[in-house]
């Protein structure tokens, strides 16, 4: 439990939560145990008035509590729910806020759709941590208020009914111990759920292509019957915090007539004053239960929370550093290692990329190519050895000054969805003129399919850039690069995945990107490579080769297969 | 009049159609009637709780009376947990059931449906659908008749105290009614809202954090950070209007309570003045007014549940009802051979037209290529071939026999195919290799063939070997091993045709002049249809089928087409000019 209480707390810090409004909360919920006590005393007096005459006077105190019982209810629901939501929203902030500063690495690891939850649902979470601590004042306070009038009543039957204490905290300890064991089981399974139907929509077709329909929903079947018997679980827990409340209940009604009965047999206590005892018996009940259940929650969110203060725990990139107002310098790599986890990538690499020079890096898939673009943006840091600019380390340089000398076009091409201006201008931070527009869509070779399609700049690119072709797709990608103005351009297979109309477009385009910047690309194939100033050849995350076309083809084997598979067809 | 005489037939329709959709879901009639019989029970002891209570407190308290009380009490609280005991668990059967006919609709559904439902979107209709629809239908079903007998009754008894208290409580009826149906209005209002901004904030996150390196890159992380809190906002505005409605709800209902109570307490009073009523009598009814209201605020909320029941189950019912593949062909005929013939073959996509006209032979053994632009119908002319679609004119035959008569498990088990991002499921090494295959494979049969395609390699890299785990995707591999591995299991499956759908765009130059390799050595004297956009296997292959804007461009070898099919020309002069362009 402290471990818990731990983990909630971790999340706070550095929160400015709304104290005013937790501390009205807190008054109103003083005000209202002593409303709802007063009511009940009251209506046991009146009870005890029936049977000899009704008092105009106490009817209408009665109904003045009932209207300061009722606006008290009513605003102790608003604020606390605007507590919860204000808090709900503090942390989901600071989530989101912690995510977009994140290093890149952290997003290896974890599950998109699952770091997406942290921020939409899990946050939601965080709240039931102050509704507990208000819960568990106000139940005490309740508690208290209601055992003095329990004992102002008649002393005995107050004794007798603080019988069912200890049985209440029994359950509540039961219950929030296998609370917390099935509600993980059964979070486990829909997840397994999930995954398994994630998985399997996107393959449909494969399915039917094999075949594999009753295989699938064999297996469906057995996962869904997974999910139900964790949840029947589930719900046979709460099964026992509901028993155990409604046999607490039983218990002091049985304490209550078996007592009570015999008090009022011997005059101690009046019917009404019996009536009141049992009602209040029942309201503390009531509160004890609702107690309960919040600790049934608070354990079941505290998975959640766990994974919320574990994302708060990972270090920020680091920020700080040098402008980047220094005059173009060659990057140098010096015996660069990189593993991801535990797998070499790179294994002492060393390079140099010429200023306003085109570099071609070629070599077999997981040779590092794209490892190597991560390191020179700076998403990743090398294990061991350095990345110069001139003389300078790179981490020496402000992270966002060093990045914003960057562009990259790789295969994968993600727009945003919004519209084609906002693609283009996405993270240009000073105005743009339309005119300047214009002309980076003319050089992008966009300008002509943009003015056709309806809405023009302010048309919308849907979901991932799905109302263009892969080509479009591209171009608009290069007008965003353009647009940034980088002196250093990556370029990952760029014309990859089109076909060879579309490749056709998008080369030129980005020829015009390059004139007069420092390029580094990675090719897939010959033709790409030809024109390069430079070719570097990976090998297993080592340089196996390096120098101009013209030298590798006489000099190294793999750049010469290399050739003649690009150069297959076009003899 | 008309109209209305329409939309009551309409609403009719919704019943039956309702209806249908229970029989299809398979409820749990056992576990629904034991809970209904439970509830039903709940309700008779409840009934009992007034007199119990008042004959207590009107302070006859002899041993009977007290004992028979805490007997009550006991199999009060016994029938309360047995209740929920009973109806939990039908909930939750219910929606298993629910979840396999759903799962095995989508898996039989035809592939056309999936067009314009994204089956993606559909997974909610499995996973949240059913547990909502089935919670509140079962609840519906074990308790909606329960209550009736218990108001019947219970109205019955305060009547026969005094006609007059039976109408004080229902003084009160239709300004309920009216609060329910209004509530019930703004609450579906609101929670659409709620939902619409939790999906805004899930996509917009889901965009985020898939392009995070974009982000990074364009250094926009402080542009962002202010977009995502406007949209945190926007849900915590969202939030706080649920929060508000829930407040007027307590607040309005409370009114309601109170006026119930004063009305009930003024006649109440006023009989028992005049000695109308006895006081045990009147602390009855005063018990039962209670339990009388909130019986009725349950049984309208019971009616208004049904539609939400049929609106959650919407989407489920429209599953439901899309057509099933069509298993039983009709001749059941076997193909004489293995040629493929597409005659005439026309065939759009709703309006659009995706081939027209389209003839050519894939002669059994031969190895024929597909090539086209982006949109020429290349994969839906494959799609034809395993039946995913019916053409609109002409016919695809196989062997002389018409793909539409031959029994679909016959005709898909025909076919191989690997696609361009090779499907592969996680599991272990051994569940992917052995994907579709519908029989145990021994180990030996498994390294012999993943040796064939030089998966080997990587498997005996592998500690665990056959058993080692592989992600979703196949994402721990490259793309050529995902490849190795796909072929692998297209050996072990040992189809007379292989459909490869650019089984080589997704990788560089020599990885894909590997696979290439290996598929034409493994696979020799099988039918190999191949969609490409990779030029350099042109050369390779038997035939070449060229389409263009879903039409046939040209059919021939590298040779034939050469010099004589325009937009065979095209394609290539268009690699070529890149290439110069590049040289530049």
């Amino acid at each position: 439990m402290i471990r818990i209480i731990k983990n909630y707390t971790k999340i706070f810090k550095g929160i400015r939560l709304p104290w005013m409004l937790l501390f009205l909360v807190v008054a109103l919920s003083v005000v209202r145990s002593h409303v709802e006590v007063e009511a009940i005393s009251l209506t046991a007096s009146i009870i005890d008035g029936t049977q000899n005459s009704i008092k105009t006077d106490e009817l209408i105190r009665y109904i003045e509590f009932q209207l300061i019982s009722g606006i008290t209810i009513i605003a102790f629901t608003y604020i606390s729910g605007l507590v919860l939501q204000k808090i709900n929203l503090s942390v989901r902030l600071k989530v989101w806020d912690k995510m977009m500063h994140l290093p890149t690495s952290y997003y290896d690891s974890d599950d998109v759709n699952e770091l997406v939850t942290r921020v939409t649902t899990d946050a939601d979470n965080a709240g039931s941590y102050f509704q507990l601590i208000i819960n568990i004042f106000t139940t005490f306070y309740a508690g208290i208020v209601a055992y003095q009038k329990l004992f102002s009543f008649q002393f005995k039957m107050g004794m007798a009914s603080l019988l069912a204490i200890p049985v209440i905290l029994a359950i509540t300890a039961v219950y929030s111990t296998l609370s917390y064991k099935t509600g993980a089981k059964a979070r486990t399974r829909l997840a397994e759920v999930m995954g398994y139907l994630a998985e399997r929509v996107r393959s449909l077709r494969l399915i039917k292509s094999f075949y594999m329909e009753d295989e699938e929903s064999c297996r469906a079947d057995d996962l869904f019957q997974k999910q139900c018997k964790a949840n029947i679980f589930l719900s046979y827990t709460s099964m026992i915090q509901l028993g155990g409340m409604e046999l607490v209940g039983c218990l002091t009604i049985v304490i209550s007539f078996v007592l009570g009965s015999s008090l009022v047999a011997a005059g101690e206590l009046t019917v009404g004053r019996l009536i009141g005892f049992y009602t209040l018996c029942g309201l503390a009940t009531a509160r004890l239960g609702e107690l309960s259940t919040g600790f049934g929650q608070f354990s079941q969110s505290a998975g959640v929370v766990q994974k919320i203060g574990s994302i708060l725990e990972v270090p920020d990139e680091v920020e700080e550093g040098c402008e980047m107002d220094v005059a173009d310098a060659d990057i140098c790599l010096k015996d660069v290692c990189f593993s991801y986890q535990t797998i070499p990538v790179l294994k002492e690499l060393n390079c140099t990329i010429q200023k306003g020079k085109v570099t071609a890096i070629v070599g077999t898939n997981g040779a590092g190519k794209s490892t190597l673009f991560k390191l020179l943006e700076r998403m990743y840091n090398p294990t061991e050895g350095s990345i110069c600019f001139g003389e300078q380390d790179i981490t020496q340089f402000k992270l966002s000054s060093w990045r914003k000398s960057f562009a990259i076009v790789s295969q994968e091409k993600p727009l945003l969805s919004g519209t084609v201006r906002e693609n283009i201008l996405y993270g240009v931070e000073r105005q743009v003129s339309e005119e300047e527009l214009i002309q980076v869509a003319k050089m992008a070779n966009i300008y002509d399919f943009i003015m056709k399609t309806p809405g023009q700049f302010d048309a919308q690119v849907g979901p991932g850039g799905s109302n263009f072709s892969g080509g479009q797709q591209q171009c608009i990608a290069i007008a965003r690069a353009m647009m940034r103005n980088p002196d250093y351009l990556l370029l990952d297979e760029a014309t990859s995945n089109l076909d060879a109309k579309s490749e056709q477009d998008v080369t030129a385009a980005l020829h015009n990107l390059m004139k007069g910047r420092t390029t580094i690309l990675i090719a897939h194939n010959y033709s790409a490579t030809v024109f390069a100033d430079q070719v570097i050849v990976l090998m297993d995350g080592k340089m196996k080769a390096c120098g101009t076309p013209e030298e590798l083809l006489e000099t190294d084997e793999y750049y010469r297969t290399f050739a003649k598979a690009g150069a297959g067809i076009a003899k | 009049m008309n109209e209305k005489v329409k939309k009551t037939k309409q609403e009719k329709g919704n019943w039956k159609e309702f209806w249908n959709l229970l029989m299809k879901i398979h409820l749990p009639w056992h576990w629904i009637l034991a809970a209904f019989l439970c509830n039903f029970l709940y309700n008779k002891v409840m009934l009992k709780l007034p007199t119990v209570t008042a004959g207590l407190m009107s302070g006859s308290l002899d041993h009977k009376v007290l004992w028979d009380a805490i007997l009550f009490y006991v199999v009060f609280t016994l029938v309360l947990c047995g209740d929920t005991a009973l109806r939990t668990p039908a909930q939750h059967v219910a929606a298993r059931n629910a979840r396999r006919a759903i799962w095995d609709r989508m898996l039989h559904i035809r592939m056309d449906y999936y067009d314009s439902n994204n089956p993606s979107d559909l997974m909610s209709t499995i996973t949240n659908d059913t547990t909502t629809g089935m919670q509140l239908l079962v609840q519906f079903l074990t308790g909606f008749l329960p209550m009736i007998y218990y108001l019947a009754v219970a109205l019955a008894t305060v009547s026969s105290y005094n006609i007059w208290l039976m109408v004080s409580i229902f003084i009160l009826l239709p300004v309920k009614i009216i609060y329910m149906v209004f509530i019930g209005k703004w609450r579906y209002r609101t929670q659409a809202g709620l939902f619409q901004e939790i999906g805004g904030l899930t996509a917009y996150l889901a965009e985020r954090v898939r392009n995070l390196s974009l982000i990074k890159t364009y250094t926009n992380e402080e542009n962002e950070l202010k977009n995502g809190e406007n949209v945190c906002h926007r849900l915590f505005g969202a939030n706080m209007r649920v929060t508000k409605l829930e407040c007027s709800v307590t607040a309005l209902g409370t009114l309601i309570g109170m006026m119930q109570v004063m009305i009930v307490m003024v006649f109440g009073v006023v009989l028992l003045k005049r000695g109308d009523i006895t006081i045990q009598q009147w602390v009855a009814f005063y018990m039962f007014s209670g339990t009388i209201s909130t019986s009725f605020d349950n049984l309208i909320s019971y009616w208004m549940s049904l539609k939400t029941i049929q609106g959650t189950l919407a989407r489920t019912a429209r599953l439901l009802k899309a057509p099933l593949e069509e298993d039983k062909a009709k001749g059941e005929k076997k193909p004489e051979n293995m040629d493929v013939v597409f005659k005439n073959v026309t065939f759009s996509y709703g309006e659009k037209k995706a081939l027209k006209d389209i003839s050519f032979t894939i002669p059994a053994k031969s190895s024929t290529a597909i090539i086209g632009l982006c949109g020429s119908g290349k994969t839906t002319s494959m799609s034809l071939l395993e039946r995913f679609y019916e053409p609109d004119e002409g016919a695809v035959t196989l062997g002389n026999v018409p793909v539409s008569q031959i029994p679909l498990q016959t005709l898909r088990g025909y076919m191989g195919y690997v696609q361009q991002g090779a499907d592969i499921f996680s599991g272990t090494a051994r569940e992917a290799l052995t994907y579709g295959l519908h029989k145990k494979i021994a180990d030996e049969t498994i390294w012999k063939a993943a040796e064939r395609s030089g998966f080997a390699e990587l498997l005996r890299k592998w500690e665990k070997g056959l058993d080692t785990p592989i992600a979703s995707g196949g994402t721990s591999m490259s793309g050529g091993q995902r490849q190795k591995l796909v072929l692998a299991r297209e050996f072990m499956r040992d189809t007379e045709i292989l459909l490869l759908d650019e089984p080589t765009s997704a990788l560089d130059a020599s990885a894909s002049r590997m696979i290439q390799d290996t598929i034409f050595e493994m696979f020799q004297d099988r039918t190999k249809i191949i969609i490409t956009h990779d030029l350099s296997l042109l050369e390779k292959v038997d035939q070449i089928v060229v389409l263009h804007n879903g039409e046939m461009a040209g059919c021939g070898t590298y040779r034939e087409l050469y010099g004589n099919c325009a937009a065979f020309m095209e394609l290539i002069a268009a690699c070529q000019e890149e290439k110069e362009a590049l040289q530049q």
